[in-house]
């Protein structure tokens, strides 16, 4: 059998991947083509449409302010998924520089991994809301915000990958023939990292949404002038017994990108690394 | 093992040391002037400038921060700005109903999640199996407020039966205490108890899969003995470690549950403080919580070693 014949009959031995592929492909393609599919504006006051459940001219009903609850879902999404794709880019460039200058260069790890310890013992909500109320609420502070409570996480996993190959044979035989340090680093270890760091954001897209939708709904979040789906659920907050499909729409979309990206992580681990394949 | 202990106990200092750091520096890097919130919306130029001499605002950044320390480690949080009360008691005041919620919520999960980890673990691959991790994977990813809002809606609106909000003491009754945690507990209990069951399963398949298991098969021990006896005590350790390493995410459902259902807790006090620029509660809350946290890793650490004597080398 070739790779790529095994890469197949792996990847098609695992139905849930192929769902949660298709899951996630099919919303990010409904969220950038939203003005495609729906007419409605995100943003249009309506007052005389107000708190309308799901019919067929509004499918998830209408919010407090008469606004179509499924083109802020579909407009929202758009803001989602990229503070998700921006908050896993920034931890995995700002991990990996971290993580290897605390394993390649002795007297920066004990700092490194002080402050790393530190940010950990923070927990990640407290620190994330403080943040971004500091940073201005935004855009850019959720991202940030999101990003300083996740890069930890990362910074450690690097640093672990590089300790463990750092004593191995092949890095002491590079070495040995007088490769100097620079290159050890790219043509060694940092290939050696992508597999890992590729699962990690995986599930950090995943994670940094779900953030996104909490730092929102306690009000730290983005403002409401942009939709996101964080910032929808927490207008809903209000009128959650009267309009449930306010929260609830959006909701399951979190839910289901959620879920998404934790099995593609799940998948990519075990494409990656077929020793840790749950057999089951 | 007394030594195990103190090392840990000398390895908190510089963690706390760095999180003093980042919970000071946060103030400095706010754009709010917290003597202009003291001061008020109207207050006069010269009004705020004397509110900065008084508090040592105008005093060196390091001067400060060791000032600060100093207080800090004399039990002397400041003041709160917004109560203008010692931020200590602030904190006092509402640190029963978190601490009752989160520990209400590790007791369910765990009394839920263990046996189901390790009922699936015993069906690994059956029907009972796929839907204990089916819940898993959708207890991780949905936002808990959404639970939270379905059981309200449920339980609490259509058939009446809890309180949609609200917190009772435990010293004013047991039944009212129940009768008001168990919706927060349940709602935010799931993510939570979700990991827990994910992991259980997860060693508990391991436990079962050991050579210990086969012989105690091949002598003729009973299924009951084989659980509780061999499997369970096994696949406990690392319920105990998801309990120390998840006690982030434990307090993150705690913060929520408590915006949802009105409930007077730290974690509604440290949100309401930091969105009112309430510097010294945000302070005191980061610092306190943190602390908490890493005296749990502590005493995890501590019964980890009691649990697996292999640690104990």
């Amino acid at each position: 059998m070739t790779a790529l014949s095994v890469t197949l009959s792996r990847v098609a031995g695992r139905p849930t991947l192929w769902i949660a592929g298709t899951v996630l492909g099919a919303i990010v393609l409904v969220s950038l083509c939203a003005p495609l599919i729906v007419s409605a504006d995100p943003l249009r006051l309506n007052p005389m449409q107000r708190m309308l459940p799901p019919s067929f001219e509004h499918p998830f009903g209408t919010d407090m302010l008469g606004r179509d609850v499924f083109a802020r879902t579909l407009y929202g999404g758009r803001l989602s998924l990229m503070i998700g794709i921006s908050v896993a880019t920034m931890v995995t460039v700002i991990g990996l520089f971290f993580g290897l200058l605390a394993g390649f260069v002795r007297w920066t790890d004990i700092i490194i991994m002080r402050i790393v310890d530190g940010l950990q013992a923070i927990p990640a909500i407290l620190l994330a809301i403080a943040i971004a109320a500091i940073a201005g609420g935004g855009v850019f502070s959720v991202i940030f915000a999101i990003t300083v409570a996740e890069v930890p996480l990362v910074v450690r996993l690097v640093r672990s990958v590089v300790l463990t190959l750092r004593g191995q044979l092949f890095i002491e035989a590079a070495r040995a023939v007088g490769t100097p340090t620079h290159r050890i680093m790219t043509r060694h270890i940092i290939p050696n990292t992508v597999g890992a760091l590729v699962v990690q954001a995986t599930y950090i897209c995943g994670i940094s949404i779900l953030f996104e939708a909490y730092l929102s709904f306690l009000g730290a979040g983005i403002p409401p002038e942009i939709p996101s789906w964080g910032n929808i659920m927490a207008e809903g907050r209000n009128i959650v017994m009267l309009a449930p499909w306010t929260i609830l729409c959006p909701g399951i979309f979190v839910a289901l990108v959620v879920l998404s990206f934790n099995e593609l992580g799940d998948g990519l681990q075990d494409f990656l690394d077929p020793r840790t394949a749950r057999h089951l | 093992m007394l030594a195990i202990i103190a090392k840990r106990l000398l390895l908190i200092i510089p963690v706390m040391g760095v999180v003093s750091f980042v919970v000071f520096g946060l103030l400095y890097l706010s754009p709010t002037d917290p003597a202009a919130v003291i001061a008020g919306d109207y207050a006069t130029q010269e009004a705020i400038e004397e509110i900065r001499t008084r508090l040592g605002l105008d005093q060196p950044l390091l001067f400060q921060y060791v000032h600060w320390l100093g207080n800090v480690l004399t039990g002397d949080l400041g003041t709160s700005i917004y109560e203008n009360r010692p931020v200590t008691t602030v904190i006092a005041e509402r640190f029963e109903p978190t601490i009752s919620l989160a520990i209400s919520i590790v007791i369910f999960a765990t009394l839920f999640s263990v046996p189901l980890g390790l009922f699936s673990a015993w069906f690994a691959g059956r029907l009972v199996d796929r839907l204990t991790m089916i819940f898993a994977a959708i207890g991780t990813a949905t936002p808990l407020f959404i639970f939270a809002y379905a059981l309200v809606a449920v339980l609490a609106v259509k058939l009446g039966l809890l309180p949609a909000y609200g917190f009772v003491s435990i010293r004013e009754g047991v039944g009212p205490f129940l009768y008001h945690i168990i919706l927060p507990t349940l709602s935010a209990g799931l993510a939570y108890s979700a990991i827990i069951a994910r992991v259980t399963r997860a060693s508990s398949i391991e436990a079962l899969n050991q050579d210990y298991m086969r012989t105690a098969r091949a002598k003729g021990l009973g299924v009951r003995k084989m659980i509780f006896g061999h499997a369970l005590p096994n696949a406990s350790i690392p319920v105990v470690t998801v309990i120390g390493t998840r006690f982030a995410t434990l307090l993150g459902g705690v913060v929520v549950a408590e915006t949802v259902f009105a409930i007077p807790g730290i974690g509604r006090l440290s949100v309401d403080a930091i969105l009112h620029s309430d510097f010294p509660v945000v302070q005191g809350v980061i610092l306190v919580m943190s602390l908490v946290y890493v005296m749990t890793n502590l005493v995890v650490d501590i019964l980890y070693t009691i649990l697996d004597p292999r640690v104990r080398q």
